[in-house]
């Protein structure tokens, strides 16, 4: 009775959670599922709404405009906060640098891209400094815009953000490695990429898959940065889906869960594809031959 | 005289402000096992790393075979580090393990694992070539380890502790298969360790390092026997000392029960036996002093049991000064 | 030389790192003072306490503000009610199906929150939870529960179970081991969950908008017409209360901690 009771109880103190997990993220995207798959007044079942939105450019516009800001600002968070915590996560040790580093985490989205059109929009504080030093004399010369069609804004928004989170995230690794690997290769003859090639990145590995994959899940879906630092045309995904799903008549609801189908359905490939690559790897380690 | 193939001159380090190394003078000869003995935090670690070239050094020089070597890189001196853990890279086999030094070598695949191969004879592990580190015993990763360090022929090998993480029966017999193997090969070594017995079966030399500063060096036995200073006498000889010069090693003293035996020219200390215990078929006894508050670790013949009042003596002869010699 | 370079080469890159990371807080500052801010000029021209009395003149804000804190609040308790069993059974345990369930609880944030929102929205009317602030707490479990698992189980693994064996060793109730050794042990892990989970509230615009269907107000609800709006100084002040929210939430946090350490 006493082992059953051990057996079970992980997965007891594990239930509420998976429970939620299940219910929000099953349930959800089930319901939105379906939704996507019926004609909205007739309630048929139909796959006319990805058809339509595979042919309209309008979508394809938003996929791309969305797939490479994701993969833009996650790969360049990513690589920054790499290269700074390797070569300064001696000092993150202190708890002052490591509060600093947790201020952007403190700063809603929101306010951070409000913080990029303080700082780069037209009217910013940088157009504001070119024309001190008179190399523009109108607000319209201002050669760096934000708001633009390759969403620079929302790109820069999120490195700010997002950079601290990666920090934080390998922190821990840089801390648990044993420092003396770094004799053992350079003794052996290896330099310091070579220290990193073969202590450093095979233990970081897989810390650098999940952020990646966080990071780029969440820049592809999320809707408040592009929703201020976005334009008209073209728009993210999620602002074209919130905005057909909210239009006059609900013709367009299902073409609106459409498009959040596909990109649930591309961020899911990915995140597999990824943690498969980096659960091999792993499983290859840990078989022993 | 030939050229020793280490010599560190006047070798001193700093880490932020604090001596860590104090004028270090230190030569080891070709094919000579040296131990460096000291209670931790005395330094011995820098010590080895400031000849890998890990730490800058603040003063004086480090030479190889003559050649001066302090400002090398440390992947250009033909020197490798060995440490308390293995380090075995996780993601690689014991033979990718034990050829990482000859790829960066740029030594072609081929001749990389032929001489793989006969190194994992060499260390007995030929079974073992396509097995990831972590399905090894302590022992085995650190002999795939002492295999990886030997391969690149290295003038110099340096062990940090290799043996401190392994159980004590492992320790001892490891530590004189690595000898043996050393021994064989010829090879020039720099063992680092605190444990006195080691550093007794191990080397051909030791040199006793306290707070940063090498207080002897000699053969093992000779530096047991005959302490210069104070703090070798406490840290690596055992024995009594007296009024903080004068210094009696343990292998002076005979315990007997009762005064009525005592002859002349004999130093005599009254004290308790606070118990007892056999070791490699020996008995030894521990004994507290009533008068100098200290405490000794003899061998004795007669049996005692604990609480017995004792007598320790010892020949007068057998009492070193530590002043006069210094 | 070389070393040399190197040192000042790190100088200006920290440098560099606490600018990036400390103008944006001195601008909005400053900028929230300001009478009025426009292109081009470089500082503002005169101060004043406008900005401030404009924003607390807003006839929702502190219906808004209240609000927003008590949603933050609940989804903090939510998070901890969930997260401490699951992130302690992951730290501890081995049983099968682990990496399965790994996987399950990093769904919500692979899945893009909106799917899940714009999917739950009918269930929601449904249950009568849409347009009320219930609906509201339980959907902002979406984007923060799994970043929770993962700060706590981290935490857990750090102290690892032995200081809490030795306390049910030495005669601690299950409740006591909590109070007197896991909580002050993972008290750091603790207040990062309570700031990130906070802050990802305070932050949803569009859950909030969707689930709360225009009648939950929060801060990010009317937040949206500010910085659309050409009032930089109002819009700043505007930024800094989510920050200030955010801060006295943590120093509450911190001293009821404090309070608690007391208490032991």
């Amino acid at each position: 009775m006493k082992l059953f009771k051990q057996r079970i109880k992980p997965y007891l103190l594990l239930l509420p959670s998976v429970t939620a997990a299940i219910v929000f993220v099953g349930w959800g995207t089930a319901a939105a599922l379906l939704e996507s798959l019926q004609d909205w007044e007739t309630g048929e079942w139909t796959v006319v709404y990805y058809h339509e939105l595979f042919t309209n450019p309008v979508f394809w516009d938003s996929l791309f405009l969305s797939f490479s800001t994701a993969l833009l600002s996650t790969a360049v968070s990513v690589v920054l906060g790499l290269v700074v915590t390797r070569y300064l996560y001696h000092y993150f040790r202190k708890n002052r640098w490591k509060l600093l580093v947790w201020l952007p985490m403190l700063v809603p989205h929101l306010v951070a891209a409000y913080l990029v059109l303080l700082f780069f929009s037209d009217s910013g504080l940088l157009s504001s400094l070119l024309y001190r030093f008179g190399w523009i004399q109108e607000m319209s010369e201002y050669p760096f815009s934000v708001q633009n069609r390759q969403g620079t804004g929302i790109i820069l928004t999120y490195i700010w953000k997002e950079v601290p989170f990666v920090i934080l995230m390998l922190l821990p690794v840089y801390y648990q490695l044993n420092s003396n690997y770094e004799a053992v290769i350079r003794t052996l003859g290896g330099g310091s990429w070579e220290v990193f090639k073969t202590a450093e990145f095979p233990a970081l590995a897989p810390v650098l898959t999940e952020t990646g994959i966080i990071l780029f899940s969440f820049t592809i879906a999320a809707f408040e940065v592009p929703y201020i630092l976005g334009v008209t045309y073209p728009k993210m995904l999620p602002l074209l889906s919130y905005q057909w799903y909210f239009e006059n008549d609900w013709s367009s609801r299902p073409a609106a869960m459409a498009v959040m189908m596909v990109t649930t359905f591309l961020t899911l490939l990915l995140a597999f594809l990824a943690f498969g690559l980096s659960q091999r790897r792993r499983n290859q380690m840990s078989r022993g031959k | 005289m030939e050229t020793a193939m280490l010599s560190c001159q006047h070798l001193q380090v700093h880490i932020s402000h604090h001596v860590i190394l104090h004028r270090i003078n230190l030569a080891v000869q070709h094919s000579e096992i040296v131990c460096v003995v000291g209670p931790s935090g005395c330094g011995k670690t820098t010590l080895l790393r400031a000849i890998a070239g890990m730490v800058p050094v603040s003063a004086g020089q480090v030479l190889l075979e003559g050649v001066n070597i302090t400002r090398t890189k440390p992947e250009r001196r033909p020197v490798v580090m060995m440490h308390q853990e293995a380090l075995l890279f996780p993601h690689m086999t014991v033979i990718e393990n034990i050829t990482y030094g000859l790829k960066l070598q740029k030594i072609p695949k081929k001749e990389r694992e032929r001489q793989g191969m006969q190194m994992l004879n060499r260390v007995e592990m030929a079974d073992y070539e396509n097995v990831y580190p972590h399905a090894l015993s302590g022992g085995q990763q650190q002999r795939v380890a002492f295999a990886r360090a030997l391969i690149t022929k290295p003038k110099l090998i340096l062990f940090d502790e290799p043996f401190s993480s392994l159980d004590p029966l492992l320790r001892r017999s490891l530590g004189m298969w690595m000898k043996g193997m050393l021994k064989e090969e010829g090879m020039t070594a720099l063992f680092v360790t605190h444990d006195k017995e080691e550093a007794m079966m191990l080397s051909d030399r030791v040199a006793v390092m306290v707070e940063g500063a090498i207080h002897q060096i000699g053969p093992p036995l000779d530096v047991y026997q005959r302490p210069l200073s104070v703090e070798t006498a406490v840290f690596f000889s055992e024995g009594m000392l007296l009024d903080n010069r004068f210094f009696i090693t343990n292998d002076a003293f005979t315990i007997t029960a009762d005064s009525s035996t005592l002859k002349e020219k004999k130093l005599v200390f009254k004290g308790h036996i606070a118990g007892k215990w056999l070791r490699s078929g020996q008995l030894f006894y521990h004994i507290v002093l009533d008068t100098e508050s200290q405490e000794l670790i003899l061998p004795g013949e007669a049996t005692f049991s604990t609480g017995d009042k004792v007598f320790i003596e010892a020949p007068e002869q057998a009492v070193v000064d530590l002043e006069e010699i210094r | 030389m070389k070393s040399f370079i190197r040192r000042t080469m790190k100088i200006t890159v920290l440098t560099l790192i606490v600018v990036g990371l400390l103008a944006p807080f001195l601008i909005l500052g400053m900028s929230s003072f300001a009478h009025e801010w426009r292109w081009p000029q470089l500082l503002p021209a005169s101060f004043s306490l406008r900005a401030w009395t404009v924003v607390f003149q807003d006839s929702q804000l502190w219906e808004a503000l209240f609000v927003t804190a008590v949603i933050g609040m609940l989804v903090i308790v939510l998070n901890f009610l969930l997260g401490l069993p699951a992130g302690r059974a992951l730290a501890y345990e081995e049983f099968k199906g682990k990496s399965l369930i790994e996987t399950l609880l990093l769904l919500p944030i692979l899945v893009p929150s909106l799917a899940i929102g714009m999917g739950l929205l009918f269930t929601a009317i449904r249950l009568g939870m849409a347009d009320h602030w219930i609906g509201v707490v339980l959907i902002h479990l979406v984007p923060t529960l799994p970043y929770t698992i993962r700060i706590l189980r981290a935490g857990y693994e750090n102290i690892g179970w032995k200081y809490e064996e030795a306390a049910r060793n030495l005669g601690a109730s299950p409740f006591t081991v909590f109070k007197t050794v896991t909580f002050p042990l993972l008290f750091p892990s603790i207040r990062a969950v309570a700031a990130l989970s906070f802050v990802i509230s305070i932050s949803q615009y569009v859950l909030t908008a969707l689930i709360g269907g225009g009648q939950v107000i929060t801060l990010a609800m009317i937040y949206y017409p500010y910085v659309s709006g050409a009032d930089r100084p109002v819009t700043a002040a505007f930024s800094l209360l989510f920050i200030v929210l955010t801060i006295a939430l943590l120093l509450m946090f911190e001293s009821l901690f404090l309070r608690s350490r007391k208490k032991v």
